[in-house]
């Protein structure tokens, strides 16, 4: 039984083209922004390091999202469609149910950011910054891909609701993504929003790229704090998982 | 602990912080009126604290005059401030902020120092009698366009005296057109067309396999 769920889950992904349709539109927002960036006769007088944190952004927003919604389901939808008593009937426990579950979001994260290498290669291209973009877009990715998934199997473990639970997952992450996409600079200067800038996971991680690509702080040592930050919140949400996981359980919806 | 209760755990977050830093801003508020206060209320007694002539202070620019970049590049600004000052008993009146300031010369206004210096000011507690402290930007040159640059530096120990300025930077900045450095276009349709390849082959053949095709 070692990983059959894992594998079951990515047959089920991938089963038909339309289970990879996401990842062909994934690719095509890339390719749309990339084309953009690098041959609008305006958007082209930006700094090549700039283009590359908008690109960046854009792949963990996106990976984010994807993974958020994948997961806001993962438990809630085998309640809804009746198959999760039969699950938890097999030998599995709710800590592998959940953790297999969690390792196929992964997987489908490490694709779109695969997909994504070539166009962060083409913009990084005649600087320095390829590798540390490579490295830092695809660090922060895994790190939130597998926070925000298990923070979200756990919410739709508990809500028992797919829609519930998407509704919950996306609020939160909306929340969390406010600061660096809604919020201007000088709202970003304020008590407020240093303070929120302090405690968001999210915000964190788009400070620390702005500081490795477009300041060129390309030192692991000089990101300590954003890259702290991040790992201590993907411990909290597996912390919560790990702990939710054991309490797994067939309930009629309230 | 439920989805709920996360939910309401992070609003209550969210609110702490809120009622947190609206406070900080109303003590810091309060602080700055009672500040304002407190100088009010020296001004019109008596200044105990020993001041400097402004014109001890100076501020050097050594690097070139005229400096020509292109878009995207990192320059450096020096510079040197000195204290002329001789014989003071303590170096107090001395200390400051030097910053710099920016100005576009075609729209004629001051530029933003968000995307162009990480480093916007420096505070300098004190400067000995007769010494020099060395001063540096790293400025990224963010827009194309022609511009001043200039060297300020406001004493602490005078807030209401104007700026000690440096003598000018000229700056040209010509446009660079990252144009396609690396060639998009295979990669933007490229792709997108492999991955629609992929997966259309391993549908098809699935399909051959279950009878579909």
């Amino acid at each position: 039984m070692a990983l059959q769920l894992y594998k079951n889950e990515m047959s089920g992904s991938f089963y038909s083209w339309r289970g990879g349709a996401w990842i062909v539109a994934a690719s095509m927002i890339f390719s749309l922004v990339a084309y953009l960036l690098l041959t609008d006769k305006e958007l082209s007088l930006l700094d090549q390091g700039e283009m590359l944190f908008t690109l960046s952004e854009i792949v963990i927003s996106l990976a984010i999202i994807m993974s958020v919604t994948l997961a806001s389901s993962a438990i809630s939808s085998e309640i809804e469609l009746g198959t999760f008593e039969s699950l938890l009937l097999t030998p599995l426990t709710g800590k592998q149910i959940a953790f297999q579950k969690l390792l196929s979001i992964i997987t489908i994260w490490f694709l779109l950011y695969a997909v994504s290498i070539p166009y962060l290669l083409v913009i990084s291209s005649g600087t320095n910054l390829s590798l540390s973009a490579i490295f830092y877009t695809g660090f922060y990715g895994t790190i939130l891909v597998t926070a925000f998934s298990s923070l979200s199997i756990a919410i739709s473990a508990r809500v028992r609701s797919s829609k519930n639970s998407i509704m919950i997952s996306l609020m939160i992450l909306l929340i969390l993504l406010a600061p660096s996409i809604f919020f201007a600079t000088s709202l970003k200067k304020t008590s407020f929003g240093i303070a929120l800038e302090n405690i968001n996971p999210v915000s964190h991680t788009m400070n620390s790229l702005d500081s490795v690509i477009v300041d060129n702080q390309q030192s692991p040592s000089e990101q300590d704090i954003h890259l702290a930050s991040v790992i201590v919140f993907a411990v909290v949400c597996l912390l919560i998982l790990l702990r939710l996981s054991h309490q797994f359980e067939v309930k009629p919806i309230q | 602990m439920n989805a709920y209760t996360i939910m309401v755990e992070i609003l209550a977050i969210l609110l702490l912080t809120t009622i947190i830093s609206l406070s900080s801003e109303a003590a810091s508020f309060l602080m700055l009126i009672s500040s304002q206060a407190d100088v009010s209320s020296l001004s019109s007694t008596t200044t105990f604290r020993p001041q400097q002539n402004s014109n001890d202070i100076r501020m050097q620019v050594t690097s070139p005059s005229n400096i020509h970049g292109i878009a995207g590049q990192v320059i450096k600004i020096e510079g040197n401030i000195t204290n002329h000052a001789t014989g003071s008993s303590n170096n107090f009146g001395s200390g400051g902020i030097a910053y710099i300031s920016i100005v576009d010369l075609v729209d004629k206004v001051p530029v933003d120092l968000e995307d162009w210096s990480a480093e916007k000011g420096l505070y300098i507690p004190s400067i000995p009698d007769g010494q020099s402290l060395p001063l540096e930007w790293n400025i990224r040159l963010v827009k194309a366009g022609s511009y001043s640059i200039s060297m300020l530096y406001n004493r602490e120990s005078d807030p209401y005296s104007a700026p000690i300025a440096s003598s000018k930077v000229f700056l040209e900045v010509q446009p660079k057109f990252n144009l396609n450095p690396g060639n998009i276009l295979p990669v933007a349709f490229g792709v997108p067309a492999a991955l629609l390849a992929i997966l259309g082959s391993i549908s098809y053949r699935r399909g051959r396999n279950t009878g579909v095709y």
